[in-house]
Formats: C-alpha cells, sequence, structure tokens
C-alpha cells in the first residue's frame, strides 16, 4: 500500500485512540459521580456524550471512505474493520457511562455506604478492564487482550453480588427502593461496560490475528 | 574507502608526461639541427679539398684546347668516386668544357651560376640549390683557376646535399631507439612523479572522508614542512578538536538525560506532530506505562500511544501553528507562548486513583534533520508536560479537613448533651426530684470529662507531632511505669474482674526511653486492652530484650479488630463499628497518639488481632535506646 495509506491508517488509530482516552475518562468521572454524589460531575459526563457521538460518526465515515478508496486487504483491511466495531462499541461504552452518571444524578446521597463501596470497587475493575482492552488495541498486544476476558467474570461476579446484596434487604419504604433500583442500574451499566471492553479485546485478536474469538469458538478466518 | 589511482594522479602524470616529452623534443630537435650543420660543413670542407686538388690538377692545361682532355678527366674522377660526384670545368665564358655526368655541347653556360659567380670575385663559390640536370637538390663548390687579374676558367664540383637524418641509416636508429627509451623514462618519471605527489593528498583524502564519516580514531601521519604537511596537521588539530567537542557534547547530553530521569517530577517533551521526544522514568511510572518500555521505546511514538488520559492529550493538542520557525521569530514566539496551563488529573493505578498535577508549557525544539541556515537553526513548537505526583499532598489535605470536621463532631456532640441538660435544670419545677437532678449533673459531668479527654488527647497529639518538640530519652525504670499503669488502671480491673498480668525480663528493668512518650503508649493500648476485654478476661504486658531491641508486647482477651479495619485505626477518629456503638466510647485519637509517639520515639508497631480471640500489639523500640 502507499505511504498515503499507511499514514491515514496511522491517523485513524491515533483518532481512535484519543477518543478511547475520552470515553475512558467520562467512565472514570461517571464512577466519581456515584462516590461524590455531585450533580455538576455527572452533568459533565452527561454533556461530553455529544463530543464522543460526533466522533464516532467522523471515525466511521473515514473507516468507509478507506475501504472505498484504497480497498485494501489483508491486515489492513482487518485492521479498518477492528476499528469499526472497536468505534462502535467506544461509543456504547460513553452512553452507559451516561447512564450510569444519570442514575447517580438520581441516586444523590441516598445511597448505602456498603453498596457504594461495591459499586467503587466494581467501577475500578471496570476501567482496569478497559485500560487493558484499550492498550492492547494501541500497542497490539495479545497478553493485554486475553488478560480482559479474565477480568470479565470478576466484574459479573460484583453484579451478582449487588443483586444478591439488594434481594436480602428488607424491602420497606418507597424511596429505599428507588435508591435501590438506581444502585441496580448502575451495576448493569458497569457491567455493559465491561462486555464491551471485552468485545474491544476480541476484536484486537481478530485484528492481529484474523482469529474470531467471540462466543467461546475459536474459528480461524481465512487470510 | 581504499587508496586508489584517482583523477588527481592522472592530472598530475599528464601535466609531467608532457612537459618532459616538450622539453625532450626540444632538445632532440636543437642537438639533430647542429649535427646537420657539422655534417654540411664537413661535406663542403670535403668537397672544396676536392675542388682544390683538382685546380692544381688541371691549372697547367685548362685550355680551350684541352677541352677534350679535361671532359675525359671529369667523366674518370666523376667515375672513380663512390658518391656521385659531379665535376664541372668552367671557361671564364661561361662555357662549359668538361662534365662528368653531362655532355658539355649541350649544356648552356654557366656563367651566371651564383657558386661560379663567387668563385670568379672571390676565388671560392658555394651554393646549394635544386640541379635541373640531375633533378636533385645538390651542394656546388667551384674554385677558380688562375690568379684575380688574370682568371683562366672555374672548377667546380657537387655532390647531392646529404641530410644526416636521411642518409645515415645507424643515425636514424639511434635517433629512434634513443627518442624511445627517453619516452619510456619520461612516463615512468612521470609515473613516479604523480605518485609520490598524490600520495600524501590521497591519505589526506583517505583521513578527511573517515572524519566526515565521524572516524575519529584516523590519525594522518605527517611529516616534512611542506603545504601538504600542514594541512595534515590542521586536519589532525580539527579531529582533536572535534572529538573534543563531541567528548563534551556527549558528557552534557548523558548528564542532563540522568537529570531529567532522576527528576522527582515526571517529564514528556512532545514535537509539533505529537509524537514523544522524551519521556522520563518517573513520567513512565506515573502514567503507569512500566509494562510498555520493555519491548519498545517510546521515544518517537505517537503521543496517543502512551498517554490516554483524555484531559492531558487536549492539553497537549497543539493549537498554534506547526511550521517551523527561525529564531529570528523566538521573541514572537516566547511573548505568546508564557502561558502555562495547568491541571490536577486523576490516575487509574494499581495501588488506587493517583492525583497527577499536570502542566503544559510551550518549547522550541531544533528540528533534527534540519541543516543551520546561517545563524537561524529551525525550530518546531513542542510541549513540555511536567507531571507530579501530588496523592500524598491532596490526601494530607483531605486529612486536615477531616480532623477538623472530625474534632468538631465530636466537641459537639458533648456539648449539645450539656446544654441540653443545662435547659433542663434552667426550666425545672420545684418539685423536681432529687434523682432527676442528679441524673442531669451526672451528665454535664460525664460529658465534661469527655470533652476534656477529647482536648487532652488532641492536644498531646498535636505537641507530639508538633516538629519543635523534642523528646529526651532518658533511663526510666519499667517496674516503676507499671506500677503506675497498675494504679489507674486497678477500678476497672477490680470492677471488670480482669486478670492483669506484668511479665519484665531481668535484662530490661530499666531502659533508655523517653518516660512521658512510653507512658502515652502504653497507658493508650491498655486502656483499649481493657474496654475491649469482656469482664473476666485477660491483658498480659510482656517487656522482652533481644539483641538490645526492647520490645513490649500487650495483649488481651478482647473482641479483636476486623481485617478490613486494622489498616485504618490508626487514622485519627477512626473507630471500629463496635467501639462507636459502645456505652463508653472513646474518642478515637488512642491509636493515632500512640502511632506518633511511636514515630517520635523510633519505634515500631505491629497490630496482631483475630476478631473474638484478642489483640496483641508489639511496640518495639530500637537498639540504641537501651
Amino acid at each position: 500500500m502507499t505511504a498515503h495509506f499507511v499514514n491515514l491508517l496511522e491517523d485513524l488509530r491515533r483518532r481512535i485512540s484519543r477518543m478511547a482516552g475520552l470515553v475512558e475518562d467520562m467512565v472514570l468521572e461517571a464512577c466519581e459521580s456515584v462516590d461524590q454524589a455531585d450533580p455538576r460531575l455527572a452533568q459533565r459526563v452527561i454533556g461530553r456524550d455529544k463530543d464522543v457521538d460526533a466522533e464516532e460518526v467522523e471515525i466511521e465515515l473515514e473507516v468507509i471512505r478507506l475501504l472505498a478508496l484504497y480497498q485494501p486487504v489483508g491486515s489492513d483491511l482487518r485492521l479498518l474493520c477492528a476499528i469499526l466495531k472497536i468505534n462502535n462499541d467506544l461509543e456504547r461504552i460513553a452512553d452507559c457511562a451516561v447512564n450510569v452518571a444519570e442514575r447517580a444524578r438520581h441516586l444523590g446521597a441516598n445511597a448505602d455506604r456498603s453498596h457504594r463501596d461495591r459499586l467503587l470497587r466494581m467501577g475500578g475493575a471496570v476501567r482496569k478492564l478497559l485500560r487493558q482492552a484499550i492498550q492492547a488495541f494501541i500497542v497490539e498486544d495479545m497478553d493485554e487482550a486475553k488478560k480482559s476476558f479474565i477480568g470479565d467474570d470478576a466484574i459479573d461476579a460484583f453484579y451478582l453480588e449487588t443483586i444478591k446484596q439488594i434481594v436480602a434487604e428488607p424491602a420497606s419504604a418507597s424511596d429505599i427502593l428507588a435508591s435501590q433500583l438506581d444502585i441496580l442500574a448502575v451495576a448493569k451499566n458497569l457491567e455493559r461496560i465491561a462486555d464491551h471492553a471485552t468485545n474491544i479485546a476480541e476484536d484486537v485478536v481478530f485484528m492481529a490475528t484474523g482469529e474470531i474469538v467471540r462466543h467461546g469458538t475459536g474459528n480461524t478466518e481465512a487470510d | 574507502m581504499k587508496l586508489k589511482l584517482g583523477r588527481y594522479f592522472w592530472k598530475i602524470f599528464l601535466v609531467n608526461a608532457s612537459l618532459i616529452a616538450v622539453v625532450l623534443s626540444g632538445c632532440i630537435w636543437i642537438i639533430v639541427g647542429q649535427l646537420d650543420r657539422y655534417h654540411a660543413a664537413g661535406q663542403s670542407q670535403n668537397l672544396l679539398a676536392q675542388a682544390t686538388t683538382l685546380k692544381i690538377a688541371v691549372q697547367d692545361i685548362f685550355h680551350q684546347d684541352h677541352a677534350h682532355t679535361l671532359h675525359t678527366l671529369a667523366r674518370k674522377v666523376g667515375a672513380g668516386q663512390a658518391e656521385s660526384l659531379r665535376v664541372t670545368f668552367v671557361a671564364i665564358d661561361g662555357t662549359v668544357w668538361g662534365d662528368s655526368q653531362a655532355d658539355p655541347d649541350q649544356m648552356e653556360s654557366h656563367a651566371q651560376r651564383p657558386e661560379i659567380l663567387q668563385a670568379l670575385a672571390e676565388g671560392v663559390g658555394e651554393s646549394t640549390r635544386w640541379s635541373h640536370t640531375v633533378l636533385r637538390n645538390m651542394k656546388y663548390v667551384a674554385v677558380r683557376v688562375g690568379s684575380v687579374d688574370h682568371p683562366l676558367g672555374v672548377v667546380r664540383v657537387a655532390m647531392p646535399e646529404q641530410h644526416i637524418v636521411d642518409d645515415q641509416q645507424h643515425v636514424r636508429r639511434l635517433l629512434t631507439t634513443t627518442a624511445l627509451a627517453f619516452v619510456l623514462a619520461a612516463i615512468i618519471l612521470a609515473l613516479a612523479l604523480a605518485f609520490i605527489w598524490t600520495r600524501r593528498i590521497s591519505r589526506i583524502t583517505l583521513a578527511a572522508h573517515n572524519l566526515s564519516r565521524g572516524d575519529l580514531s584516523t590519525n594522518i601521519v605527517v611529516s616534512g614542512r611542506d603545504e601538504i604537511t600542514l594541512m595534515g596537521r590542521s586536519l589532525n588539530r580539527m579531529r582533536d578538536k572535534l572529538s573534543r567537542q563531541l567528548d563534551t557534547i556527549d558528557r552534557q547530553r548523558r548528564m542532563l538525560g540522568a537529570l531529567v530521569e532522576q527528576l522527582s517530577e515526571g517529564v514528556v517533551v512532545v514535537d509539533a506532530n505529537e509524537h514523544i521526544v522524551l519521556i522520563n522514568a518517573e513520567a513512565i511510572r506515573l502514567l503507569g506505562l512500566t509494562h510498555l518500555t520493555s519491548d519498545s521505546g517510546l521515544v518517537g511514538q505517537p503521543v496517543e500511544r502512551c498517554i490516554s488520559h483524555h484531559q492531558l492529550l487536549v492539553m497537549l493538542k497543539s493549537t498554534g501553528e506547526q511550521l517551523a520557525v527561525s529564531t529570528n521569530d523566538k521573541a514572537r514566539m516566547t511573548q505568546q507562548s508564557v502561558s502555562v496551563k495547568e491541571k490536577e488529573i486523576r490516575v487509574d493505578s494499581d495501588s488506587g486513583t493517583r492525583h497527577i498535577l499536570a502542566r503544559v508549557s510551550h518549547v522550541h525544539l531544533p528540528l533534527l534533520d534540519s541543516k543551520p541556515f546561517g545563524d537561524n537553526v529551525l525550530e518546531a513548537e513542542g510541549r513540555v508536560l511536567a507531571l507530579t505526583d501530588i496523592t500524598e499532598l491532596t490526601e494530607a489535605m483531605q486529612m486536615k479537613v477531616d480532623l477538623a470536621a472530625n474534632a468538631s463532631h465530636e466537641l459537639r456532640t458533648p456539648i449539645a448533651a450539656i446544654r441540653a441538660a443545662v435547659e433542663t435544670l434552667t426550666t425545672r419545677d420545684d418539685d423536681t426530684d432529687v434523682m432527676t437532678m442528679n441524673n442531669i449533673i451526672d451528665i454535664i459531668a460525664r460529658q465534661s470529662v469527655r470533652m476534656e479527654r477529647v482536648v487532652r488527647d488532641l492536644l498531646a497529639l498535636s505537641r507530639i507531632e508538633s516538629s519543635a518538640a523534642v523528646f529526651q530519652a532518658d533511663v526510666t525504670d519499667i517496674t516503676r511505669v507499671m506500677e503506675e499503669l497498675y494504679s489507674t488502671f486497678s477500678e476497672v480491673l477490680v470492677e471488670k474482674k480482669i486478670h492483669w498480668e506484668v511479665k519484665v525480663a531481668e535484662n530490661c528493668r530499666s531502659v533508655m526511653v523517653n518516660p512521658d512518650l512510653l507512658r502515652m503508649v502504653l497507658h493508650n493500648l491498655l486502656d483499649n486492652a481493657i474496654q475491649f476485654t469482656p469482664p473476666q478476661g485477660r491483658v498480659t504486658i510482656n517487656v522482652n530484650a533481644d539483641e538490645g531491641a526492647v520490645s513490649f508486647t500487650v495483649t488481651d482477651t478482647g473482641c479483636g479488630i476486623p481485617q478490613l479495619d486494622q489498616k485504618r485505626i490508626f487514622e485519627r477518629f477512626y473507630q471500629v463499628e463496635r467501639a462507636r456503638t459502645g456505652p463508653d466510647r472513646g474518642t478515637g485519637l488512642g491509636l493515632s497518639i500512640v502511632r506518633h509517639a511511636a514515630i517520635a520515639m523510633d519505634a515500631n508497631i505491629i497490630l496482631d488481632s483475630v476478631v473474638n480471640q484478642g489483640t496483641c500489639v508489639t511496640l518495639t523500640l530500637p537498639k540504641h535506646n537501651k
């Protein structure tokens, strides 16, 4: 491929890295808004979602443009496809972060300390997973990508524990019920962020090896 | 580069060879011309001698009457000569009387021939001209017969003109051989000269070439005092200077590198295209990139590859033009770029969230691949990102805020209780019974004691923490300290029926330690132990010396401290749930005082606790305190 095309690909990689950084930041702030019950922080996360949306559209258009103009094959084609999918996942993660922030705003300072602590630990694990997946994409590191598959189980465990705790609590006043719903929603969205992060890691494996590791299968795509 | 014959060599060779050739051919031309003249002169002499001989022989018969005899003589003489000698007898009137090669009757008058005219006038005549008779260039020599006053005629002898080169075979061969030999010699000489002259130049050229490629070990061997030697010396000096300069630059670079690497601040330098130019170890640590550096260097990578933090990327995003600017524009640029962006960011790491103060400033970076243009080195605008870890600072500030809040909270509770009691007292009716009154007064008394305790603990803490305070170590009688402590707690011990046991090893009855601090630590530890040990329990104090280090171990059979809380119980106002809700709660400052007192004594504290089994706290004094 031409040097020009290589430059365009590198630009695209940098753009998606930037977007990943933005999304990571949003997730961090969403988690903090749960911790600090600060409505301004939550509002900021919600406000930044439109930046991510705009960037997602632009990256998608650029990928399609490159596919049409240069008709790449082999690893370049896999890279563009992976970018297309990772782009989509990042945008979904941003949406989840917005959901978390909205719930956090609604929750305010109502949540019980133990719930809040668990959500924070869960948030930390989710951010670590996301970090691993993005880092795996940036440096094309298979080990890092495979680490994120393992990390996902821990997140699911957090989620199940949250449900168990809430079920165990005596359902009484309506305000407690509302906060319980919020906590559940935050946990659910964090769990979905982790799922998207795992998807990103899977796309990285596909990008590097052409191997599809989704759904526990090990199908190898013809290169 | 190998030493080979270059164009310069061939130039020198050609110049030398042509010079030698020109000089040689000039010499040969002159020599041959000279030889030719000698040869011609010899021929003239020869002819003159023959003519003179003939004149003497014929002067008596030189008359018209003996014309026939003369002709016969001429023929004989002419035939007797190996060379084609021509003999002519010419009368005074120009009539030919005899000739060795032609019939005299057929011949025209010779009166106007230049040699004959000259001979009649001077006695001897000579000329060289084209003979129509024999069709050759002939040399004529004529001698007058008879006296000047009475000339009889002229004897003329002639020979074809001889040229040394034309006629003499051996001379020609000699000349050719010599010329060839000389040409050969000239070529060899020219080659040798060219080689000698260019050898040193080639060597210097080779050395200069090596120098230009950065090989500074090249040494130019110089000898003599000519210009080439001077050039060699200059090159050697230049090399030494260059090597010194490079050495200095290298040392400075390494020093700067080491400095940047050792900075406690993280530093990242990014060029105009947002690629990393420099990154130090602290930055790698703060940005959590330690796993990346093993496989590939970060320098030269796009900044997105190393920094994922969105706010940092936004800060680093170049806003100004990315064009290269020369130093002339520097003043203008610096004025624009004084603004330093500063922001506090949070970064997730394995050891929790870190707070980092990030500052971005503009910097002018020399373009590495640009050639200096006059004094202006092309520069491009880059960014310097400085990262300072302020996690501890932030935590300390948070702690201070918490302390104020906690202290006020701790004081507010007893004040509120006292106020309520006082209000009850002021609005009391006359029929309020003594019991109630006593209760209220009891509340006031207890709460004031509590307030006093909080204030006392706070003061103790600040006294220990204050850097101005110096706690002198002194010889302390441990048994007495234990007795004092027992008397303090004896009432409670009896009341709760707690078994009190003190074991002091023989070798540590007296210890070098500050008694106030030790008392403070043990008092707080025992206070906790007694408070959290149920009735019938046991509190033990062991004092042991091990290789000079004295350790005080306070063991109880109390409720223990949960694993999660163990880390935090030394923080101010931190209390385990049960302590907080107990009937006679403490101030939450006890263990904080223990910790700070231990720090002041340079001692070590180890906490070991199992829930519902008991707690064991060990205070170890360092050796030198003994």
